[in-house]
């Protein structure tokens, strides 16, 4: 299996503050542990690095593939889609519908032939991806950072119920 | 029967019909007899079921924007035909026992898409399940996508240390991809990738260094929000 991290899991994954941190951490052990492959993309490291130390994260067992020619026509793709869905979906005049980098992550994910993008991104990155797939486009699963993480990535075949709610 | 068509704005020149006919027989083929209406710029041609079937289906293709699918000799003389159009206001066409497939006008839009493939490279993992080749050599890797043949030196093969035989290998290839079908094909190696491993010495610094970079960013959607441009 091949997981791309986002620049919300990431950042999570090295922010022991953060609120997915435990998430992040559990799952990139899981994934390495199975050798199976895990992701970001260029784009992300352009965005951790405005705070954060990029060394870090070359330290850690990412494959970090450049931003080419079938990422860049995968993205036009996918840009031209969600312009479109802008036009019709926007509820509000200042909402944030669509952003360009989550596009662009989504699409590189998708040329890479990734299986799955980790985010605990709920509003614009999941938006784009329903967006990308209501228009029939093949993308990877996008999956949340949240309790039940391991299981959706079937690297647990046990649910994390939270029966107290 | 298929009949062409083409609508010029000034006299026709034995120039221009030769040239339409040119067009027209690269479209079928050279096997396929085209004959020139009298007094007109239509030619007829009669061929086999299939030959037409392949055609009006090429056309149906064309007008829908679907280039991937047609030939690259044909598509190159439906992007000709648009271009002549274009630039000198005529029409072609192309109708099928009297029902129009294809029209192409100088009134007509169409975002036609020459195939196109550009290099690109891709981490691939599975199990080889063949290796060798005389005149090529290459391995088979197969994975959950499915099979692939990726090219290989012989020296490769030859100077390999273990026996890579039914065993799970990454590779990075060099490929070529199909910019219109948005697809990768034409596999070559560019080296045995390692399987990359946790280093909880470094994942532990990088969490301790993080969470100090991090500093007061406990929702990174909010940060990234902030820092990120406008939405599209």
């Amino acid at each position: 299996m091949t997981v791309l991290f986002d620049t919300c899991a990431l950042i999570s994954l090295l922010n022991e503050k953060a609120t997915c941190h435990v998430s992040a951490e559990q799952c990139l052990r899981k994934l390495a542990e199975g050798k199976h492959r895990v992701m970001i993309s260029p784009l992300t490291l352009a965005e951790y690095g405005v705070k954060g130390n990029l060394a870090d994260v070359y330290a850690q067992p990412f494959r970090i593939p450049n931003f080419g020619v079938p990422h860049a026509e995968k993205a036009a793709k996918f840009r031209a889609v969600t312009c479109d869905a802008k036009k019709v979906e926007r509820k509000e005049p200042h909402d944030r519908q669509f952003i360009a980098t989550d596009t662009m992550i989504l699409a590189q994910a998708a040329a890479e032939q990734v299986d799955c993008v980790l985010t605990n991104d709920t509003r614009t990155f999941t938006r784009t991806a329903e967006a990308l797939k209501k228009a029939g486009e093949i993308l990877p699963n996008v999956v949340l950072l949240n309790d039940d993480l391991l299981y959706h990535l079937g690297l647990t075949s046990q649910r994390n119920f939270d029966f107290e709610k | 029967m298929v009949v062409f068509f083409g609508v010029l704005n000034y006299e026709v020149t034995r120039d221009t019909l030769t040239k339409y006919l040119g067009q027209w027989r690269r479209l079928v083929g050279k096997n396929v007899d085209i004959k020139l209406e009298n007094g007109s710029i239509k030619a007829t041609m009669t061929a086999p079921l299939a030959l037409i079937m392949g055609l009006v289906a090429d056309c149906d293709h064309y007008a829908k924007g679907q280039t991937a699918e047609i030939p690259e000799e044909r598509l190159s003389v439906f992007l000709q035909m648009e271009q002549d159009a274009k630039e000198g206001l005529r029409q072609y066409g192309v109708t099928c026992e009297g029902k129009q497939c294809l029209r192409i006008g100088s009134d007509i839009h169409r975002k036609a898409v020459r195939n196109r493939v550009e290099e690109a490279e891709l981490e691939m993992e599975g199990t080889v399940t063949d290796a060798g080749g005389e005149g090529s050599p290459n391995i088979h890797l197969s994975n959950e996508r499915g099979k692939y043949t990726i090219s290989v030196d012989r020296h490769f093969l030859e100077e390999l240390s273990e026996n890579i035989l039914y065993k799970t290998i990454r590779v990075l290839v060099k490929c070529k991809y199909d910019v219109v079908k948005q697809v990768y094909k034409d596999y070559t190696l560019k080296e045995i990738v390692d399987m990359p491993v946790l280093d909880e010495q470094k994942l532990t610094a990088a969490i301790k260094q993080g969470t100090k970079d991090w500093q007061g960013v406990d929702d990174p959607y909010e940060w990234l929000v902030s820092v990120r441009g406008g939405e599209e």
